[in-house]
């Protein structure tokens, strides 16, 4: 690992190591910036990785309690539970299978179009879908997004059967990215 | 307090973030040295069934620390009333038992919950919950929905009756997957009581 001084202020600190941050780390890399990113998990192998749900989730996740409040299921039974974001080198893209959606247009204008919410500041997003569309590409490729660039969509498991036969017979599509012919 | 303990899993993993090395779980079926507990709940597995035929006797065991073995007894049975599964010997509801025992061995306030949730059972039943007729035990833990020790004993449930070799036997769910080549080839897709999805909804595997 290099080694950097403390004023060295040419250095781009970057906080995680996820999708986001990791993804940033290796852009800047290669454009020759010197780069330090914090993680705050551990690193993993494949000799570490348990194929275990619930143990997994015990050595991966962010084990900090959940705050969570209102009427929802889980505020109601496991207000606690912590949400199954990973806290490791990788950060959630090790516990991820490459499915990926873009916002669709009009979620780029939430205010716009669903109107003002008491309470809420909701707002719309200062820029669209089609000025965020070329990073989209560029990420998506990156991280290679199923259904993007030539690499085909996960295969639904037992679990999606079920859920696309009850989709098919409310009237709607289930597919395991967005609806058919979506990007 | 309608949570699952994940206070009890975090300390349990506390030692693993470093070394990734995660430890083994204390199994009930593996275990034949009983301590000074408070209650011993036993039972048998039938025989020839898928669990028998995985456990290395038809015996278990089940140790408790802190409630008796009617109140362990009381909690397996109201265990089977909120998740009633035919397929799932007693064995995996003593799991439960033995989670909400260590859970009251680690708070007086939890025990002290659990015991007067049971009592509560107990003599809403008329004496003895674990012994009255399934539809008078449905009714009264129906009665119970929204209360702390509903909530506790059914948060619990989710891993105790569920995530344990027993329970991934009995549904045939195959485990892990990835030490022997990934789970592709191994039955995640297997379901043919319904119709395939057409392949722009779930294409096939990617095998490379």
């Amino acid at each position: 690992m290099a080694s950097i001084s403390y004023n060295d202020d040419s250095v781009v600190v970057i906080i995680g190591s996820g999708a986001g941050g990791g993804t940033l780390a290796n852009e800047l890399c290669q454009k020759g910036i010197k780069v330090v990113v914090l993680e705050a998990g551990a690193r993993q192998s494949p000799q570490s990785f348990v194929n275990d749900e619930w143990k997994s989730f015990g050595q991966l996740a962010w084990l900090d309690p959940r705050t969570t409040s209102g009427t929802w299921r889980v505020a109601k039974d496991f207000s606690g539970l912590p949400a199954w974001i990973c806290k490791t080198v990788g950060g959630s893209t090790t516990h991820w299978a490459g499915a990926s959606l873009r916002f669709q247009e009009h979620e780029f204008r939430a205010k716009t179009v669903y109107g003002d919410i008491k309470g809420a500041n909701l707002l719309d997003w200062p820029i669209t879908l089609s000025e965020l569309a070329p990073y989209y590409a560029k990420a998506e490729n990156k991280m290679g997004v199923t259904r993007t660039n030539g690499i085909p969509g996960l295969p639904g498991n037992n679990n999606f059967k079920v859920m696309h036969a009850g989709a098919k017979k409310n009237g709607l599509q289930a597919s395991t990215h967005r609806q058919y012919g979506d990007q | 307090m309608r949570t699952i303990p994940i206070a009890n899993l975090a300390s349990e993993f506390s030692d693993c973030e470093e070394s990734g090395i995660v430890p083994k779980q204390n199994l009930p079926l593996a275990r034949r040295e009983f301590l000074k507990g408070s209650g011993i709940l036993m039972g048998t597995l039938a025989a020839g069934s898928v669990l028998a035929g995985l456990a290395p006797s038809t015996v278990w065991a089940v140790e408790l620390k802190t409630l008796s073995k009617a109140e362990g007894e009381t909690l397996m049975a109201m265990g089977r009333v909120i998740y009633p599964h035919k397929k799932l010997p007693d064995a995996v509801y003593a799991i439960l038992a033995k989670d909400l025992d260590g859970a009251a061995a680690g708070s007086a306030d939890t025990a002290k919950m659990l015991r007067e949730g049971i009592a509560n059972l107990n003599s809403m039943a008329g004496g003895n919950f674990a012994k009255a007729k399934a539809d008078k035990r449905l009714v009264i833990v129906k009665g119970l929905e929204g209360s702390t020790f509903f909530g506790t004993v059914r948060g619990q449930c989710v891993t105790s009756l569920y995530n344990n070799d027993m329970a991934f036997a009995a549904f045939g769910f195959p485990g892990s997957a990835w030490e022997k080549g990934g789970y592709i080839t191994r039955g995640f897709q297997d379901l043919k009581w319904l119709p395939a999805p057409p392949k722009e909804a779930s294409p096939p595997p990617y095998l490379g």
